[in-house]
């Protein structure tokens, strides 16, 4: 291999080695020499590359992963509320002020409605802000619990089927002109309805609309 | 009657969505870079690695080997760019200095690496676009050759005159 040869290899790849290249450096000082060089270069040229991406890209894109011509719920949707970042915060820190069925407050809660209760004050759904519930996904979440929508309740940001103490649930998260609302919709033994408002906003007049929105079939 | 979104559809798209988030926590920083050396705009380099994401999540299935993916979101990410490209009616200006992004949180500020970008920055893209795939992408030849649809010794011609450009650029100003 020739001096110029092995420098047009390693100018087009600088990690291509094989034997012949070996051999040469073995035997050139000066291509050895030139080879450091162009590995110095390399490491800059790599460091140069290095530009940092905006803080909060991932978040970003995440935040808009779903399309949005899967994301209209026409028998649900009424508008899409944008939400300002100091509202979203708000939102965040949700207050649980009451459930379907109503309590007295000289009463103990039982465990079930505590279990449940403290389940939703656990979630977060503010982190759904950006994202929007399909239409399949909100009526087959509806009939997999039993029940049924015949009524508006507003956009369904997100919702999904999971088990909360060994309890079959639906959980969804409305986006409401009065800010998120939490609900749980228990599908064994009592076919209870539990909701959860954003703090500072009436809790029982969004339990009235979605009681009245929601038939257990 | 839509038919019934069961728990494993559910399950299903939660899996997706674990899938989708991985890959966003792995590429997007990497794919930001090749997108900002390519467009040299960092409004541009954003929108193409969100639109890169967005047609990720709704071809997601097609991924079936994880070892694929950064070889497949580049992929994504290029043809976007050409695309965007396509329609852009770049303004000739005289006038224009290309944007340095020298300086910039977290950057290298050396006066080499201000040097470099400056030279990359105005490289010919026959000749940016392989280096970003080699430096960037860690594509070996043979895969730059797919992407670009050159001969394998297209591709080291091009690789060859672009290091050369950059490190004459360093020299000069030394």
């Amino acid at each position: 291999m020739q001096c110029n040869q092995l420098r047009e290899l390693f100018t087009s790849d600088p990690h291509s080695q094989n034997e012949a290249t070996l051999q040469h450096l073995a035997e050139c000082d000066e291509c050895a020499e030139w080879l450091t060089e162009l590995q110095s270069f390399e490491v800059a040229l790599s460091e140069a590359m290095q530009i940092g991406a905006p803080e909060e890209l991932e978040q970003r894109i995440l935040a808009q992963q779903k399309p949005p011509e899967t994301a209209t719920i026409s028998q649900l949707h009424t508008r899409r509320h944008k939400w300002h970042p100091a509202l979203a915060l708000a939102a965040s820190l949700l207050l649980v002020v009451g459930l379907i069925t109503s309590l007295n407050d000289q009463q103990p809660i039982e465990l079930f409605e505590q279990q449940m209760l403290s389940w939703l004050s656990d979630q977060q759904p503010a982190h759904y802000l950006n994202q929007q519930a399909s239409d399949s996904e909100v009526e087959g979440m509806f009939r997999e619990v039993g029940a049924e929508l015949v009524g508006d309740i507003g956009t369904v940001l997100h919702c999904r089927i999971t088990t909360v103490e060994d309890h079959k649930v639906g959980y969804f998260i409305i986006d409401s002109e009065q800010g998120l609302v939490s609900v749980l919709l228990v599908a064994n033994g009592s076919k209870s309805i539990f909701v959860q408002s954003s703090a500072g906003t009436d809790n029982s007049k969004n339990e009235q609309r979605i009681k009245a929105a929601i038939h257990w079939i | 009657m839509p038919p019934p979104y069961t728990a494993d559809m559910m399950s299903q798209l939660a899996q997706k969505q674990i899938k989708f988030e991985q890959l966003v926590n792995q590429w997007s920083t990497d794919l930001y870079r090749f997108a900002y050396w390519l467009s040299k705009e960092k409004g541009m380099a954003e929108d193409l690695v969100q639109e890169t994401f967005l047609r990720a999540w709704k071809s997601i299935e097609q991924l079936q080997d994880p070892a694929k993916a950064k070889s497949w979101l580049f992929t994504i990410l290029r043809r976007e760019h050409a695309r965007k490209f396509e329609r852009k009616v770049i303004p000739i200006n005289p006038d224009h200095a290309p944007e340095t992004v020298a300086g910039k949180s977290s950057d290298d500020t050396s006066t080499e690496a201000f040097v470099l970008r400056q030279a990359l920055e105005e490289l010919a893209e026959e000749y940016r676009e392989p280096l970003l795939l080699q430096v960037i992408g860690g594509y070996s030849m043979d895969e730059i050759a797919d992407q670009l649809g050159l001969s394998k010794g297209a591709v080291m011609t091009r690789l060859f005159r672009a290091r050369n450009k950059l490190r004459s650029h360093l020299e000069e100003s030394s």
